[in-house]
C-alpha cells in the first residue's frame, strides 16, 4: 500500500550555512524515494525556490513554496496556497529582513497577521520543554487566533531524547486547542551521508569548529529525507496523511506569476506598441537624418512586431526612459551586449551600433522561439550612474525597484579556509596551504596539489579537509550585490520577491539572482558603469570648449586612417580595451583597417579563441588571402567575416548547428551552459557531441577539437560579436581622440582617474612622448582638474587634485579667489587672501605649486609650516630671522614629485641612471628594434607591472619602463621560480635575456633577473601587480 | 651620562625566533604584513611591511608568528633586572628599548668603559640583537643606539669628565633622520625640507622648531639636546615573591627540604602582611641535581582556595606534599615563587554564624586533601553537552573547575538536555561498552539514535560517523538496562538505571 507523504518542511542551501543540500538534490530524491511532493521552506527566505521549481517543473513532480521562522519555542513553517498568499509571504519576508542587518531578520508573533492566504505548520522546540510559564501555549494559541482552520502542529520523530516528551506535549496542544497534528521530518540534507559537510556548516555558522559545536549540533542524521518506510513505523497514519490535507489546499505555481512592466511610461489613450512604434521612428529619423535606409527599415518591422508578438513594449520603453534621462541630465551612456544587435535599440538611442554597417543578429537578442526576456545592459559615465540609480528610486520608488541579488558561492578560498576552521585547523597554517595553492594551474587541479602539500601528514583532519572543501565548493555563502541589475515593476516589487538589506547602506536586493529571474522569464536591466564614457565625455567637453561649438559623438569622424596607424604601431596607451599588453602586442599583428577590425580586435584576445587555437590562424589568414578556406558553404556563410576563423560565441553556435547538426534547441542549450559552465560544468556532453556530429559529416577532427576547446574558452568568458561591436566603437572614439588631440584625450584621461590599466605617471609620459607639453600643477594656473594650458596648442597644465594631502575645498577656494581678484603675487598676498590651513599650505608647498610665488620647495615648505594666522588681538606674533634652505638637487626634487604627485616631469630615474653610468650596456626601449632577433641583450627599467594570465602557462609577464617607453618582459615558470626574489621584490630590475622579435613587437625573454632597487634609494614606484 | 639599549628583535626573541635558522617572522596586527623578519629570513628577500603572500612565496617554510606583547613585556622586564645589577636609574623606553644611567656608577666599576665593557660581555643569550648607544641624555643615548653608531663620539675620548664637557654637536652629528622612531610622516616632513640628519635640525632656530614642525618633534629634539627636560619613570621590580635558594649540599630527603623553607615560609608571611595580602598559589622548584625520569626539576604547587597569610598554614601544606613524596634525584636548589594574591579585608565576625568557619574549615580540609592526595586525585563532575554518552559527563580536576569551559552556556541549549538526561539516559555508565547478548534481555522502549564524532575517525573511503541505536530493556534478573546495537548489528550494554 502506497504511504502518502509530502515533506513540508525542507531547508536547503539556501538557510546559509545550514542546509547541506542544494534546492535540486532535495526534489530529485523525494521524487526518486516515492514522496508525494516536497516544500522548499528556507528560513526567511525565497532564495532557492526558483532552482527547486525548475528542476520540480523538469521532473513534474508537485513542489510547494513556504518558509520558516524561528519564535522563542515554536518554529513556524508557513506554506502558500495561492497567488495573494505568495505575495504575503513575500512582504512578510522583506518585512522581516529590512528590519534587520544584512543576514539577518526579526519577527514579531502578529506579523503573521498579514498571511491571510497561507497555511501554518507550528513545531515545538525542545525549549518549550522547560517552559513552567506556557510562554509556548500563548504563542500557539495566538498563531490559533491567526490562523482558524488553517494551522497544524507538526511533529518530528528524529530518534532524540527529546522524541518523546515533544510528541506528548504536542499532542497534549492538539487537544487544549484542537488542533490537527501533521508528520514533519525537518529536512536540512537529502541524504545522511551529508552530515559532515551539515555539521562543518554548523559550525562555520557558529564560528567554532565541529568539535566545539557540542550540543548545537544534531545528535545524528535523521534530519536527511527518509524513506517512506522508515516513516511508516515512526508515525502514526493520520499524522503522514495530513500532509496530504495540506496539499490539497496549496494551488501555487511559480509560473502563474504575471509580471508586469511599469506602465508608467506610455501616454493614455496610447498602446504600448503604438507608442514604442513612434519613438523608435522619431528617434530612427534622427538617426537617419537622409531617409531611413530600405534594409534598417525592414528590420526595424520585423524587430516590433516580434516585440509586440512577446510583449516587451514596456521593457524597452523603460531603458528608453532611461536613457533619455541621461541624455538629459547630459550623462553620456551607451548600450552593450546582445542588445546592439537591435535595430530598435539603435533607433531608441539605446546602442550606437548602427545596423546599416553592420550584420547583426537580432534572433541572437530576442527569439520567438527562446520565448525569454531580452537583457539590455547599458553603460553609463562611472562618475554619473549614481545619479542614474537615484532616477530609477524617484522615478518608480523603492517599492517597485529592485536591485538583483548576486549568489556569493564557496570557492577553492573560501572553502577551504572556512572548513579548515570548521575542522580546528590552526589559521595560520591553512594561510600557508593557501598561498602555496595555484588555481591557474590547469595541469595540476588545486585538490591534487592540496593532496601534494597535505602529503602524508598524519593528522587525519587535512584528508578529511581535502575531502569536505570538494564537497562544499559551489555552495551558496551569502546574497551580494550585483553591479547594477535592476528589477522595476508595475506593483510592488516586494510583492514579487522578497527584498532584504545589502551591506552597502541604503540599498536593498531581491531574494533572486539573474538565473532565477531568467527562468521565470522577469526582465531586469543592468545599469552599469564605465570609467571610458567619463572620460569621452570630459574630452567632448573640451573640445567644445576650444573650438566654441558643442561636440558630440558623432561630430567624431568614422573611419579616419589616421586614427588605424596610429593603432597599426601598438600606440594605444589609454586607448579603451586595446590598451593591455596583450593587445598591445597583438595590434601591430592584426593592423586594423576598419572598424569591424576592431570589432575582431577586441574579442580575439580572450579565452575562447586563444584556447582554441583560433588567433594565429586569423592573423595568417589575414595576411595572406590565399589561405582562406572553407571545409562548406554552409561553414562559409558563418565564417566568412572572420576569414573561416570563428572569433565569437555566436559563431560557434551557429557552426554547431549547421556543421555538427544541434537543433536550434540544442543550439540554445549550448549557449546557456557556456554562460553557466564556471558553475555547472555542464559542457561536457555538448562538446561530444559536437564532435561526433562535425566527424560524421566529414570535417577535420583537429577543426573539432579546437572548436571544442574554444566553447571551454568562451564558457570562462563569452564575448559575443554584438558585444564586441559596443565596445569597439569607444576603442575607435578614444583611439580617435589619442590620435588627433593626444592633450585632451590624456587631460580627460587624467580627470576621470581611478580607471583604466594606466598610472597618472604612465599617461603623463605617454602624452609627453606624443608631443604633449605638460605643466605642472601651479596656484596660480592650476584648477582642481587638470586642463588644456593652452586651447590651441597640446599644452596640459596638471591639476590641483594631483596633489596629495591638498583639499578639494582649498582647491576650490584657491580658484575662485584666483578668478575674483586675480593671480597672487607673493606667498604673503596668497595666505592673505585665501584662508588655508597648515596641511593645504603644506601640500601646496611640498608638490612645487608654489613654486612661482616662493623659490624651491624646500624654503616654501618652511615657510608654509611656520605661517602664523593674524589674529584680530594687537599681539606681536614670534618672528625669527629667516632660514635659508639649500635648493633640493634633481634627484631630491625628482624623489619629492613622486612622494607628492605620484609623477614627475623631470627626466626619468633612468635617464639619470643612465647618464651616472648605472644602466651598464643596458639597451634603452627605443634601441630594442635596431638589435637582430634572437641576440642577447640586458635591459632595465622601473617595474611597473606583473601580470601572469591563466592563458600563458605559467609565465610572469613584467613591465618595465625607462625613460623612452616600455619594455616587455617574458619570464618562463623555471626563471620565475629560480629567481622569485628579484622578480618578486624589485622596483627596479635589470634583465640579462634573448630578444624576441616579430614585426615591430618585441620582448625580452628573462634569463637574469638583477633587483637593482638600491641604485635608487626611496624610489617608491606603483606597480600594478599579478591584477 | 646615559646608556641606551634598543632590542630590534625583540618580538621575534619573545618566541624563541630571534637568531635561528629558520626564515621567521612576526606579523603585523593586522596579520597581513611582516612587521619583523630574522636574519634568516631577510637573507631570503624577506623585509618589514611586505604582504604576508609574498613573504610565503619567496620562503615557502616560513615560521610565522603573532605579537605576543605579555611575551615581550617579561622579556623587557628580564632585560630589566639585568641591567638593574648596573645601575640604579633604569627606564624602559616604549616596547623594545631601556635607559640606564651610569654616570654615577662609573667609580664603582672602575671607569666608563670598563661598565661598558662588562655589559657587553654579560648580555643574555635569550635576546639575539642588542645595540648599545651613549649619550649626555637618555633620548639621545637611544637614538644613538637605534642608529647604529659607534658607541664613542670620538674613538681616543672614553674619560667621563671629557665626554661629560664633548659638545652636543658630537654627539648629534651622523645620526639620520630615519633610524630614530619617528613617524613617517615627520620623515617626509623633513625630507621635504631636505632634512637628512638631526644635526641639521640643531641649526635651526630652536623656537622655530615647534612652530614649523610641530609639538611633538619639538619636544623630543629638545630632550635629545637636553634642552627640555625628560623625566624617566624608573622600573619598579614587579610586587611578586621570589626566592631562590642554591644548597650548599644535596638534600637526599624531601621533608629536608622543610628546614631552608621553614625560613622562607615565614619571609613570605612578613611579605603578605607587610602588602596586606592573601596568598592563593605558591610553587616551589626544586632543582634536581642530574637528569631523573625525564626530568631536571619538580614542581610543587601549593594551593589554597580562601587564601591565606599564614606561615604555618603554608608550611603544613608544604609538609603534606613533601610528606607522600620520593624524590627521583636529590635537590640541588629550590626557588619559591608566590602565585596569585588578592589583598585581604578586615571582617567582623558574627558570633552566631558559624557558616564562615565551616567554609573556612571546608576549604583547609580540600587544601590538605590535595596536598597530600595530589590534584589530579580530586574531581568535580562536570556536564559538557555533548550528545554522545560517554562525552556528555566528565571529571574535571578540581582546581579546573571554575575555568572549564562550557560549550554552550545558554540554557535553551543545555536545559532541555539535561531534562531528558534524566528521564531516559541512565546514571550510571559503564566504563566501556560491553559486547551482550541480546536475548538475555527484553527490550522495553527504543530510546534514540546517536552518531560518532566523525572528524575523530582516521580517515577511510567515507566520512560517515558510526551509529548507535539505543533501546531500555529489562534483563534477566529484572534490572533495567540501556543497551545499544552499532552499525555491524552487535548489541553492547552501555548503562543501568537504577
Amino acid at each position: 500500500m502506497d504511504i502518502p507523504y509530502i515533506e513540508w518542511h525542507c531547508r536547503s542551501c539556501f538557510s546559509f550555512q545550514q542546509g547541506a543540500s542544494h534546492p535540486e538534490e532535495l526534489v530529485s530524491r523525494a521524487m526518486q524515494i516515492g514522496y508525494h511532493g516536497i516544500g522548499i521552506t528556507d528560513e526567511c527566505s525565497l532564495a532557492g525556490i526558483v532552482r527547486a521549481y525548475r528542476t520540480a517543473k523538469e521532473l513534474e513532480f508537485p513542489f510547494y513554496i513556504g518558509s520558516e521562522f524561528r519564535l522563542q519555542d515554536v518554529i513556524v513553517i508557513a506554506i502558500v496556497t495561492n497567488k495573494n498568499g505568495y505575495h504575503q509571504l513575500c512582504q512578510l519576508i522583506s518585512q522581516c529582513r529590512r528590519r534587520a542587518p544584512k543576514g539577518s531578520y526579526q519577527i514579531e508573533l502578529d506579523d503573521f497577521a498579514c498571511l491571510q492566504d497561507c497555511l501554518v505548520i507550528a513545531l515545538l522546540e525542545p525549549m518549550a520543554l522547560l517552559d513552567n510559564h506556557g510562554r509556548y501555549h500563548d504563542q500557539l494559541t495566538r498563531l490559533r487566533q491567526l490562523f482558524p482552520e488553517r494551522m497544524w502542529l507538526g511533529v518530528r520523530q528524529r530518534l532524540n531524547l527529546y522524541d518523546d516528551d515533544l510528541l506528548a506535549l504536542t499532542q497534549r496542544s492538539g487537544q487544549l486547542l484542537q488542533l490537527p497534528i501533521v508528520a514533519i521530518g525537518s529536512v536540512d540534507m537529502h541524504v545522511p551521508e551529508r552530515q559532515p559537510l551539515r555539521d562543518v556548516m554548523y559550525a562555520i555558522h557558529h564560528h567554532t569548529s565541529v568539535a566545539k559545536l557540542a550540543s548545537r549540533q544534531a545528535c545524528n542524521g535523521e534530519s536527511h529525507l527518509r524513506s517512506k518506510r522508515k516513516l511508516q513505523r515512526l508515525f502514526p497514519k493520520e499524522y503522514l496523511a495530513e500532509t496530504l490535507v495540506i496539499a490539497e489546499r496549496c494551488h501555487f505555481s511559480l509560473e502563474e506569476l504575471r509580471y508586469d512592466y511599469p506602465k508608467d511610461l506610455v501616454p493614455a489613450h496610447t498602446s504600448a506598441a503604438a507608442y514604442l512604434r513612434l519613438q523608435t521612428y522619431i528617434g530612427a529619423e534622427l538617426r537617419y537624418p537622409n531617409g531611413i535606409p530600405a534594409g534598417v527599415q525592414a528590420q526595424l518591422e520585423k524587430e516590433l512586431q516580434i516585440i509586440h508578438e512577446l510583449e516587451f513594449e514596456h521593457y524597452f520603453l523603460t531603458v528608453w526612459d532611461l536613457v533619455r534621462f541621461a541624455r538629459s541630465q547630459d550623462i553620456l551612456c551607451q548600450g552593450r551586449g546582445s542588445a546592439a544587435n537591435s535595430a530598435v535599440c539603435y533607433c531608441l538611442h539605446i546602442t550606437e551600433v548602427d545596423p546599416a554597417n553592420t550584420q547583426l543578429l537580432f534572433e541572437r537578442f530576442i527569439s520567438k522561439e527562446r520565448h525569454e526576456p531580452p537583457d539590455i545592459d547599458v553603460d553609463f559615465e562611472h562618475e554619473r550612474r549614481e545619479e542614474v540609480i537615484q532616477y530609477i528610486y524617484q522615478r518608480y520608488g523603492r517599492e517597485r525597484a529592485g536591485l538583483t541579488a548576486t549568489v556569493i558561492r564557496y570557492r577553492v578560498k573560501s572553502a577551504v579556509r572556512e572548513v579548515g576552521k570548521a575542522l580546528g585547523i590552526d589559521g595560520h597554517y591553512l594561510g600557508k596551504l593557501l598561498k602555496q595553492l595555484d588555481r591557474r594551474d590547469k595541469a595540476e587541479p588545486w585538490q591534487q596539489q592540496l593532496r601534494q602539500l597535505i602529503g602524508a601528514s598524519g593528522d587525519h583532519r587535512l584528508q578529511q579537509l581535502l575531502h569536505l572543501s570538494q564537497e562544499i565548493l559551489g555552495f551558496p555563502r551569502h546574497l551580494s550585490q550585483h553591479v547594477g541589475g535592476f528589477v522595476i515593476a508595475a506593483d510592488r516589487v516586494d510583492r514579487l520577491v522578497p527584498v532584504e538589506n545589502a551591506a552597502m547602506a541604503e540599498r536593498t536586493i531581491i531574494q533572486w539572482d539573474k538565473d532565477d529571474l531568467e527562468t521565470l522569464g522577469l526582465l531586469k536591466i543592468d545599469v552599469l558603469a564605465l570609467g571610458m564614457l567619463s572620460a569621452i565625455k570630459k574630452a567632448l567637453k573640451l573640445l567644445s570648449g576650444r573650438d566654441g561649438r558643442v561636440w558630440r559623438l558623432q561630430d567624431i569622424p568614422r573611419e579616419d586612417p589616421a586614427t588605424y596607424r596610429m593603432l597599426q604601431q601598438g600606440d594605444s596607451v589609454g586607448v579603451f580595451q586595446v590598451e593591455s599588453r596583450a593587445q598591445m602586442n597583438m595590434l601591430p599583428r592584426l593592423k586594423p583597417q576598419q572598424f569591424y577590425d576592431l570589432v575582431v580586435q577586441v574579442a580575439i584576445v580572450r579565452p575562447g579563441p586563444i584556447q582554441g587555437g583560433m588567433v594565429h590562424p586569423y592573423l595568417q589568414r589575414r595576411q595572406d588571402a590565399s589561405l582562406v578556406s572553407y571545409p562548406s558553404s554552409a561553414v562559409k556563410e558563418v565564417l566568412e567575416r572572420t576569414l573561416g576563423v570563428p572569433i565569437f560565441q555566436e559563431q560557434v553556435i551557429k557552426l554547431a548547428m549547421v556543421a555538427a547538426g544541434f537543433s536550434a534547441g540544442e543550439a540554445d542549450k549550448l549557449r546557456r551552459a557556456m554562460g553557466a559552465w564556471k558553475r555547472t560544468g555542464q559542457l561536457k556532453p555538448f562538446q561530444d557531441k559536437l564532435k561526433a556530429g562535425m566527424l560524421e559529416r566529414g570535417y577535420d577532427s583537429e577543426f573539432a577539437d579546437r572548436l571544442c576547446l574554444q566553447i571551454q574558452g568562451f564558457g570562462e568568458y563569452g564575448f559575443p560579436e554584438s558585444h564586441a561591436a559596443s565596445f569597439a566603437i569607444l576603442v575607435y572614439f578614444s583611439a580617435w581622440l589619442k590620435c588627433h588631440e593626444p592633450a585632451i584625450f590624456c587631460c580627460a584621461l587624467l580627470n576621470s582617474q581611478p580607471m583604466g590599466f594606466y598610472s597618472p605617471s604612465q599617461l603623463v609620459q605617454d602624452a609627453m612622448r606624443h608631443q604633449v607639453q605638460v605643466l605642472p600643477p601651479c596656484v596660480n594656473h592650476s584648477e582642481w582638474d587638470h586642463t588644456l594650458a593652452d586651447p590651441n596648442s597640446q599644452t596640459l597644465r596638471l591639476g590641483l587634485r594631483l596633489v596629495k594631502g591638498l583639499s578639494q575645498v582649498a582647491a576650490d577656494q584657491l580658484v575662485t579667489e584666483r578668478q575674483r581678484s586675480g593671480n597672487f603675487t607673493s606667498l604673503e598676498q596668497l595666505l592673505q587672501r585665501v584662508s588655508l590651513n597648515t596641511r593645504d599650505r603644506e601640500a601646496l608647498a611640498a608638490a612645487g605649486a608654489l613654486a612661482q610665488l616662493g623659490g624651491h620647495r624646500y624654503q616654501t615648505r618652511w615657510r608654509m609650516l611656520g605661517y602664523q594666522q593674524p589674529t584680530a588681538l594687537p599681539l606681536l606674533l614670534e618672528q625669527n630671522p629667516e632660514v635659508e634652505f639649500n635648493a633640493p638637487t634633481e634627484t631630491e626634487n625628482l624623489l619629492e614629485d613622486w612622494q607628492t604627485l605620484g609623477l614627475s616631469l623631470q627626466r626619468h630615474p633612468l635617464a639619470i641612471l643612465r647618464e651616472q653610468g648605472k644602466c651598464y650596456r643596458c639597451t634603452p626601449s627605443n634601441e630594442l628594434l635596431h638589435h637582430p632577433h634572437g641576440s642577447l641583450i640586458r635591459v632595465s627599467g622601473l617595474v611597473t607591472g606583473r601580470q601572469r594570465p591563466g592563458t600563458a602557462s605559467g609565465a610572469t609577464f613584467v613591465t618595465l619602463e625607462d625613460e623612452f617607453g616600455n619594455i616587455n618582459v617574458i619570464v618562463w615558470l623555471a626563471t620565475a621560480r629560480a629567481q622569485r626574489q628579484a622578480l618578486l621584490g624589485a622596483q627596479l630590475l635589470e634583465v640579462h635575456g634573448v630578444l624576441e622579435k616579430e614585426g615591430q613587437v618585441c620582448h625580452v625573454i628573462a634569463g637574469r633577473l638583477l633587483d637593482r632597487s638600491d641604485l635608487w634609494h626611496g624610489l617608491n614606484v606603483a606597480s600594478r601587480d599579478f591584477h | 651620562m646615559w646608556l641606551g639599549f634598543h632590542f630590534p628583535l625583540l618580538p621575534l626573541d619573545a618566541h624563541g625566533a630571534g637568531v635561528v635558522e629558520t626564515p621567521s617572522i612576526v606579523l603585523n596586527r593586522r596579520g597581513n604584513r611582516v612587521a619583523l623578519a630574522n636574519p634568516a629570513a631577510c637573507h631570503q628577500g624577506i623585509k618589514a611591511d611586505m604582504p604576508l603572500a609574498q613573504a610565503f612565496t619567496l620562503s615557502p617554510e616560513l615560521q610565522v608568528y603573532e605579537v605576543d606583547p605579555l611575551a615581550e613585556q617579561q622579556l623587557l622586564d628580564s632585560l630589566c633586572q639585568w641591567l638593574s645589577q648596573y645601575s640604579a636609574t633604569v627606564c624602559q623606553r616604549g616596547g623594545n628599548a631601556i635607559v640606564i644611567e651610569v654616570a654615577s656608577m662609573c667609580r664603582y666599576f672602575h671607569g666608563l668603559a670598563t661598565l661598558i665593557s662588562e655589559l657587553q660581555n654579560t648580555i643574555p643569550n635569550f635576546i639575539s640583537g642588542c645595540d648599545i648607544g651613549l649619550a649626555p641624555t637618555p633620548l639621545l643615548a637611544l637614538w644613538r643606539a637605534r642608529s647604529h653608531l659607534a658607541l664613542w663620539p670620538q674613538e681616543d675620548v672614553k674619560d667621563l669628565a671629557d665626554l661629560q664637557t664633548m659638545a652636543i654637536e658630537t654627539w648629534l652629528s651622523n645620526l639620520p633622520i630615519t633610524a630614530i622612531g619617528w613617524s613617517q610622516q615627520e620623515v617626509q616632513r623633513l625630507s621635504g625640507l631636505g632634512i637628512k640628519s638631526i644635526i641639521y635640525l640643531h641649526k635651526l632656530p630652536f623656537s622655530d622648531l615647534r612652530r614649523h614642525l610641530g609639538e611633538s618633534l619639538y619636544q623630543d629634539f629638545g630632550k635629545a639636546v637636553g634642552v627640555i627636560k625628560d623625566p624617566q619613570p624608573l622600573y619598579v621590580l614587579p610586587d611578586q615573591f621570589e626566592r631562590h635558594v642554591t644548597f650548599d649540599r644535596e638534600i637526599e630527603y624531601s621533608l629536608g627540604l622543610l628546614f631552608p623553607l621553614r625560613r622562607i615560609v615565614e619571609q613570605l608571611a612578613l611579605f603578605l602582611r607587610r602588602h596586606r595580602w592573601r596568598l592563593f598559589d605558591l610553587s616551589l622548584t626544586l632543582k634536581l641535581a642530574w637528569h631523573a625520569e625525564g626530568q631536571d626539576e619538580v614542581v610543587l604547587l601549593l594551593r589554597h582556595d580562601l587564601g591565606s597569610d599564614r606561615a604555618e598554614l603554608w608550611l603544613e601544606l608544604a609538609e603534606l606534599k613533601l610528606g607522600k613524596m620520593l624524590l627521583p634525584a636529590p635537590v640541588r636548589e629550590l626557588t619559591v615563587v608566590s602565585g596569585r594574591w588578592e589583598a585581604s579585608h578586615e571582617e567582623n565576625a558574627d558570633l552566631f554564624d558559624d557558616n564562615r568557619q565551616r567554609k573556612a574549615d571546608e576549604a583547609i580540609f580540600l587544601s590538605r586533601l590535595r596536598a597530600r592526595l595530589g590534584e589530579q586525585a580530586l574531581s568535580v563532575a562536570h556536564f559538557s553537552g555533548h550528545h554522545l554518552p560517554e562525552m556528555s559527563g566528565s571529571y574535571v580536576p578540581y582546581h579546573l573547575k571554575n575555568s572549564q569551559p562550557i560549550p554552550e552556556e545558554r540554557p535553551e541549549i543545555h536545559g532541555p538536555l539535561l531534562r531528558a538526561w534524566r528521564y531516559q539516559r541512565p546514571n550510571w555508565l559503564l566504563p566501556q561498552p560491553q559486547a551482550v547478548n541480546i536475548a538475555e534481555f527484553t527490550q522495553l522502549k527504543v530510546s534514540e539514535r546517536v552518531v560518532g564524532h566523525w572528524w575523530q575517525k582516521q580517515p577511510t573511503e567515507t566520512l560517515q560517523p558510526y551509529r548507535r541505536d539505543y533501546v531500555i530493556a529489562r534483563s534477566q534478573d529484572g534490572r533495567l538496562a540501556w543497551l545499544f546495537r552499532d552499525d555491524q548489528g552487535i548489541w553492547y550494554l552501555h548503562g543501568w538505571f537504577g
